[in-house]
């Protein structure tokens, strides 16, 4: 039987009112938990998980690929609206996405997060559908080298592509990374590093009270600095769903970079531990080097939603063809997943599409089926969160600190989480009042300890030699493609120079 | 305030330095030891804050930009605030204060309207963190007493 004729045995087993009814409500939930601050989507899921256990497992997994998907669209949200990525994937929406609510475009912002996590999820599971055990098989091929030099790359691009001074955009970036060093060191038997003798370092600096302080806490130190200049606190604009509809003008826009953003996302999505973190921001990287709003980006164009939206859902989903075929979880939500794939005594592997054939398609057909439920519940959904930007600033700045408050609590619940918080979030007001940029900080903070994780490994499989970067012809690639980045903008700059002569 | 920030970006570079070299190994039987990103990454955090530090020294028109405004600093001492009435008061009781205090007395709300949006806003926070999702919150130092 070929795949689509699975597909629609598939689309045979899970297609039920009972059954789309638990993918609308696994959409509706996710996106609330997606949106809390704190919560996450790795931490959405498990929390959720639970109340799958209950029901037959073409069900659960219906739900679960809602929740799934309602995490991916949720962390979008909050990010737009109140600047306060729900994950890390959404630290890029949040470049473009908030200056957008900013200028009375908050409803647009969201529809084209919402349209471009649809056209990243479809993507993703089409190419699942069609070539998943494939690509598992050619993620396989990116070993430790690979992957450092692709988050070498990643990494590298930061700096130079935030912020308008490339040297405090490195710093911020170095300092990002040197941040999440801290902690245990799991490549030396989880030995203390740069802990200087406290305890509460241990597990290191948590990502989400970071996230929250760094873009949470200084965007209601901005609002009531502004108060003081005679800005009264005032309601927001008021907007109308007719107006945040986007135009065809505007679809023309997105369409495309959603497009490119998705197949790249995608494919980072099927690398073991690359993650959805790397995809957003290598996509975001590609349409700010590639498109044609290379100034607007940053500042509120929404082909940087799209693309960072797009390219995050198509990874989730990519995450799923290592863990199908060949057990390995690509991103923390699929690890808790994998959890419950094992609990209904299911066994990923390479067995799994030729054993369990019935339930491989039965969740293929899931992810259309949630994905389609979670841009039903973020459109319906669009003028209830439009009403959040219309909360006049006197309420919604107590309401904003307080969900800082909770949302870093929430992570590890303890106290020390949240004085971090707060440490960060003067840190980051300072930092952005003298134009340091702090978005490379949460990416570099995110993506080194993979980085660290594969470098070091790479040189342990080399016996120290340097040569395995450039023996394996991916990585060579890779290599090159980062040294272009880094020296385009010098040359370009001497170039301009010499003709300006 | 720019010199501050790139001296404390140094001492920063140097002290992460020193330990990576001295106290995790930069390189250790032919493979990297604990030190080695976190030296290298902080080397480049130095080259990058001496490079500031000359442009901030030597540069023409480096002018401060920021004027330091003390209303700005309210919402942290407000959060550190929060923090502690999260200890002292529990998840419920301390969110109603918060709001409350913040809206009548900051935001010059009236009574009515702070306490129903105080109440709202309570019931949200309670019912999504500690009903569904149930986040053990401290349960506060008062209410323990009884």
């Amino acid at each position: 039987m070929g795949n689509f004729d699975l597909l629609m045995q598939g689309f045979g087993t899970s297609f039920s009112v009972a059954n789309v009814l638990l993918a609308i409500a696994g959409g509706f939930m996710g996106l609330l938990v997606g949106a809390m601050p704190g919560i996450g989507a790795v931490t959405g899921v498990a929390l959720l998980l639970p109340l799958t256990f209950k029901m037959d497992p073409t069900s659960a997994i219906i739900m679960l690929a809602g929740i799934y998907y309602g995490n991916m669209y949720g962390g979008a949200y909050s990010a737009i609206l109140l600047n306060i990525p729900g994950d890390s994937p959404a630290v890029m929406t949040a470049l473009d996405g908030y200056p957008l609510s900013r200028q009375g475009k908050g409803g647009k912002a969201l529809f084209a997060a919402n349209i471009s996590s649809f056209i990243g999820g479809s993507i993703g599971i089409v190419t699942l559908t069609l070539f998943g055990p494939l690509l598992a098989k050619v993620g396989l091929k990116f070993g430790p080298a690979e992957i450092a030099a692709l988050i070498l790359l990643a990494l590298t691009s930061i700096g130079w592509l935030l912020g308008d001074d490339p040297l405090k955009g490195i710093v911020a970036s170095a300092l990002g990374i040197l941040l999440s060093t801290v902690g245990m060191d799991s490549m030396a038997g989880g030995a203390g590093r740069y802990t200087f003798g406290s305890v509460n370092l241990l597990s290191g600096f948590s990502f989400i009270p970071l996230v929250i302080g760094m873009f949470g806490l200084p965007q209601v130190m901005e609002l009531m600095s502004k108060k003081e200049e005679g800005d009264i606190l005032t309601t927001g604009p008021r907007l109308t769903l007719k107006e945040s509809i986007l135009t065809k003008e505007e679809l023309k826009r997105i369409i495309p970079t959603a497009i490119k953003s998705a197949i790249l996302g995608n494919f980072v999505g099927f690398l073991p531990g690359a993650g959805g973190t790397t995809a957003s921001f290598l996509s975001y990287v590609m349409e700010k080097k590639t498109g044609k709003n290379e100034k607007e980006m940053g500042n509120g164009a929404l082909e940087g939603i799209a693309a960072s939206e797009a390219a995050n859902n198509a990874a989730a989903v990519g995450a799923f063809a290592p863990l199908l075929t060949l057990g390995i979880p690509g991103s923390g939500t699929t690890a808790v997943l994998l959890g419950g794939l094992m609990m209904w005594g299911l066994q990923p592997g390479p067995l799994l599409f030729i054993q369990q054939t019935d339930f491989v398609w039965g969740l293929i057909s899931s992810m259309y089926i949630g994905n389609l439920a979670c841009i039903f519940v973020g459109l319906v959904m669009i003028p209830f969160l439009m009403s959040i930007l219309r909360i006049p600033r006197g309420i919604i700045a107590p309401i904003i600190v307080f969900i800082c408050i909770v949302g870093a609590y929430s992570v590890n619940n303890n106290m020390f989480d949240v004085w971090f918080m707060v440490g960060a979030g003067v840190i980051a007001f300072i930092m952005q009042k003298h134009q340091y940029p702090v978005a490379p900080i949460l990416l570099a903070f995110v993506l080194a300890p993979r980085f660290e994780q594969a470098i070091r490994r790479a040189f342990s499989i080399s016996n120290g030699s340097a040569k395995i970067f450039i023996e394996k012809p991916i990585s060579a690639a890779l290599l090159l493609i980062t040294a272009v980045f880094i020296l385009a903008p010098v040359v370009m700059r001497l170039v301009k120079k010499v003709k300006a002569k | 305030m720019d010199i501050v920030i790139v001296i404390i970006e140094i001492l920063v570079a140097i002290v992460w330095i020193q330990q990576g070299v001295v106290r995790y190994v930069f390189w250790e039987n032919g493979r990297p030891g604990g030190g080695f990103v976190p030296v290298i990454f902080a080397v480049i955090v130095l080259a990058a804050a001496l490079a500031i530090l000359i442009k901030v020294v030597f540069g023409k028109n480096q002018k401060e930009t920021y004027v330091f405004q003390p209303s700005a600093f309210m919402p942290v001492v407000a959060a550190v605030l929060g923090g502690f009435m999260l200890q002292v008061g529990g998840i419920g009781f301390s969110v109603f204060l918060f709001t409350s205090i913040w809206m009548r007395f900051l935001s010059k709300y009236s009574w009515v309207k702070t306490l129903i949006t105080s109440a709202i806003f309570t019931f949200f926070i309670y019912g999504i963190f500690r009903m569904w999702l149930r986040v053990p919150f401290p349960q506060g130092f008062i209410f323990q007493l009884f």
